[in-house]
């Protein structure tokens, strides 16, 4: 045995192409490892998510959230986990229970699958991959019909509709992701995911001096201003509907749809799309960061003559996790700021506003890459433009209504008694 | 990843398979009385040539990028295509109120 | 037996077999809310195998379009063309005997096309004639020849472009070699970012060697593996050395300082495919947009509910 194993290490398990020559029990290993790390990641990182949710949501609303089980509370979520596991697992009878069953693996599959493209730390992602992004994305629309699975083989009508509705909602969100993210890709140049948290250390301020490292400044968000802050602002909003999180919760919210499609889940496999929207959310917040807030780089790291410090692999996987967790923060606290769209005007939002937004940012950062003189005028004139949009808005009063407006004479209406009544 | 995959499979593998699937694709079409289960028979049977036309790209060594060119192009156009079959199947639904294809032959003399 | 041969063929076969039982399953399922979903099995299971043939762009883009966006219009359309009651047996067929036969004439036709049809010819072209004359053996001739990474198939001049950084190198000649004769092999990239061009060409560190292993034919020859190699045209060329000396370096294919390269790696497809958008295939891209913004439009118009007056 420690023949076979005298030229593989532990640090193997890590990188597969060290994995593809050694004998084949080994690779399973090194596959089951993996996962087993990726999912238990998912499951913990998902189940604290949930107590910091209800944390975050009680401060913000003055009071303090759970504070029973562990000190101040911290360990709701275990309870919660136990609980959920514990439940009884209930089949309603009207269902297709094949499809039933199936459908939160699914769900689960396709944002637990997109996990392993992210670029956690320097030079290291579970899979390294020339095409990631296209990857996650393509991974992150089988979610859609885990949905609609679900939905329909609830057997219930609410389910169905709320189903339906999430669909058509990931499905239309998804064109403005794609375009602001292509928009991006006109900067890189390039799929890799890695290669693009690594072409974020050297670009100078504001894109404009190519080999310098200029820290924060060199960033995706700060490439093309303000096209790029744009950008990030379409994606985010983008990404939040993708999640069907608050203000976009319309298919799941409890005063429309009861829970939309996963009304009549119970127990674990509720737990199972709880676990997928969280690990959802998390994968647009990393691509978020990725994309726009350069991925595992420090902020000022150049500052000290070299990027890290002590250890590339902690050190990035610190960063990356901060940023993103921060990304994800602002989701939570989102949620319990704004308050809900209709799912008319969620659409109305993502076609008529966010898509041509989106196209117009992919249009001037073209530009900039194409020109960088050009870019800038552009940004600059577009700069001006919203900060008066803004002053504007901010200082000047609205105008006074006018006298012709037809309003309904409720007065004259009350004073006549009408109806059998009378 | 991908960059360590050998194909040490023969081509003939995949030509089996497509094969296969397209067969099992033209069944779907000619047996099936659902006009959307139809469409997934024309589904089922472009992605078995898909699947021919990328097998001889990566194979043959100097067909190049054709063969997935072409592969592309035919994901397109599926899309496409799609998109308006189903257009129309709805609004054969809302006309008949069934999409049977074996009970849609009002033009039939 | 390593991994890459184990591993893949039978990952290879679990698909295939995922692939023709959901395609099964939407041919014969009742339900047609199953066949729907046996279809997403099907597509998933074609982007999979679209993986053991190295077109990782067409992976991510049929799980895009296909799962993404058709799979979905059809659940759709599904939904909005039954009443939710009768969609348990809503999907009938007909499948009388003439199919099954028509059916099954058609599969034996498309094997047989390929079974005693063309055969297609995937070997490494060698490049012969070269002389690799050392002190000891004056005169020797030999094939040089590259071929991927699998060892079988070959590199075309037409089109040298290798898909994954693993290339084959081989020197093979025709009499019996002397000794502890090897073969010693020179590889060199070349970098885009050189300015002065008669020095473009940067030759790797390592240059591999491999003793000549005698051949079933009567002669002998060497190959090295080249590893994990990054995208960039390469060159290469390889000398002979025994007891007698060292043969002077000869050339794989191309001479001098012009751009001409032996092969060229480059990983993944999706550069090649925007070439390819932008080149041979400008029209054909440009008249596909077109006609998705009809079938957009077109859609839309079809599909939208009509206004009773």
């Amino acid at each position: 045995m420690t023949a076979l194993l005298a030229d593989v290490s532990p640090w193997d398990l890590l990188h597969w192409d060290r994995v593809l020559t050694a004998p084949w029990w080994f690779a399973l290993l090194a596959i089951f490892v993996v996962c087993f790390l990726i999912v238990n990641f998912i499951a913990v990182y998902a189940g604290v998510n949930t107590l910091l949710e209800r944390k975050i949501a009680a401060h913000m609303q003055a009071r303090v959230g759970p504070y029973q089980v562990g000190p101040h509370g911290s360990l709701q979520w275990l309870a919660d986990a136990l609980k959920l596991m514990v439940k009884e697992d209930v089949i309603p009878k009207d269902t297709d229970a094949f499809l039933f069953r199936l459908a939160p693996y699914v769900v689960f599959g396709g944002s637990f699958a997109a996990w392993v493209a992210l670029p956690f730390t320097a030079d290291w992602s579970p899979a390294v991959m020339n095409v990631g992004i296209l990857y996650v994305l393509a991974v992150s629309s089988a979610v859609v019909i885990g949905i609609l699975m679900a939905g329909w083989s609830s057997g219930s009508k609410w389910a169905l509709f709320g189903a339906m509705r999430s669909a058509a909602q990931i499905v239309s969100y998804e064109v403005p992701v794609g375009i602001t993210l292509l928009g991006m890709l006109l900067i890189y140049g390039t799929l890799d995911m890695q290669a693009i948290s690594r072409a974020q250390e050297t670009g100078g301020v504001f894109g404009f001096a190519p080999d310098w490292h200029g820290g924060i400044f060199s960033w995706g968000i700060f490439r093309h201003p303000p096209f790029t802050i744009f950008a990030f602002l379409i994606y985010y909003t983008a990404g939040l509907a993708e999640t069907n999180r608050t203000p976009f919760d319309i298919p799941e919210a409890e005063s429309e749809l009861v829970a939309g499609y996963h009304t009549e889940y119970s127990g674990m496999r509720f737990s199972f799309f709880f676990l997928a929207e969280y690990a959802n959310m998390f994968v647009v917040a990393a691509i978020a960061t990725t994309f726009f807030l350069g991925g595992w780089l420090p902020p000022f790291g150049h500052l000290v003559g070299r990027t890290f410090i002590v250890s590339p692999f902690l050190e990035g996987l610190f960063w990356f996790m901060a940023k993103s967790f921060s990304l994800v923060l602002l989701m939570m606290w989102l949620r319990w700021t704004l308050p809900r769209y209709r799912v008319d005007q969620l659409m109305d939002l993502c076609w008529k506003r966010l898509t041509p937004l989106a196209f117009m940012t992919l249009f001037a950062i073209g530009l900039g890459e194409y020109s960088r003189w050009a870019g800038l005028w552009l940004g600059i004139a577009t700069g001006v433009a919203v900060l008066g949009l803004i002053v504007k808005e901010m200082f000047v009063p609205p105008p006074e209504p006018l006298e012709s407006v037809h309003l309904p004479n409720l007065k004259a209406a009350e004073a006549q008694p009408s109806g059998p009544a009378a | 990843m991908m960059d360590f995959v050998f194909s040490r499979h023969p081509l003939e593998n995949f030509l089996v398979l497509s094969a296969a699937l397209f067969t099992l694709g033209i069944f779907t079409i000619l047996t099936r009385r659902n006009a959307v289960s139809v469409l997934m028979g024309v589904e089922l049977v472009l992605n078995a040539a898909n699947l021919n036309f990328v097998a001889f790209s990566q194979y043959v060594p100097g067909a190049g990028i054709h063969g997935s060119m072409f592969a592309i192009f035919v994901i397109l156009l599926a899309a496409a295509e799609a998109a308006v079959a189903l257009a129309i199947i709805i609004g054969i639904y809302q006309n008949f109120g069934r999409v049977d294809v074996d009970q849609a032959d009002l033009m039939k003399e | 037996m390593p991994l890459s041969e184990l591993l893949l063929n039978f990952f290879f076969y679990v698909f295939a077999a995922a692939a023709l039982g959901g395609g099964a399953a939407v041919a014969l399922s009742r339900n047609i809310v199953r066949s729907a979903f046996a279809l997403l099995t099907v597509l998933f299971a074609v982007a999979s195998l679209y993986a053991f043939a190295r077109a990782d762009f067409i992976v991510a883009a049929q799980i895009l379009i296909y799962v993404g966006g058709i799979l979905v219009l059809i659940i759709f359309a599904i939904m909005l063309t039954h009443k939710i009651t009768d969609v348990k047996v809503s999907n009938e067929s007909s499948p009388g005997p003439a199919s099954i036969v028509a059916c099954a004439c058609l599969f034996v036709l498309l094997v047989a096309a390929f079974v005693y049809g063309h055969r297609w010819d995937v070997s490494p072209k060698p490049q012969p004639g070269v002389f690799l004359a050392t002190g000891a053996r004056p005169d020797v001739a030999a094939e040089l020849s590259m071929t991927q990474g699998d060892g079988r198939t070959g590199i075309s001049e037409k089109n040298p472009t290798v898909l994954d950084g693993f290339v084959r190198l081989q020197a093979s000649i025709r009499v019996p070699a002397a000794g502890n004769a090897l073969a010693r092999f020179g590889v060199s990239k070349y970098d885009a970012k050189e300015k002065d061009p008669a020095k473009c060409w940067k030759e790797l560190p390592e240059r591999k060697f491999s003793y000549l292993a005698p051949t079933p034919q009567g002669g002998a020859r060497a190959a090295v593996d080249l590893e994990r190699l990054e995208d960039g045209p390469y060159r290469w060329k390889v000398r002979l050395e025994d007891e007698g000396g060292e043969s002077p370096w000869v050339p794989f294919g191309a001479l001098g300082a012009g751009d001409e390269a032996d092969f060229v790696v480059e990983k993944g497809l999706t550069r090649a495919l925007g070439r390819g958008f932008m080149g041979p295939y400008l029209l054909a891209f440009e008249t596909v947009s077109v006609l998705l913004l009809a079938a957009l439009v077109g859609a839309a118009y079809l599909a939208r509910k009509e206004v009773k007056e």
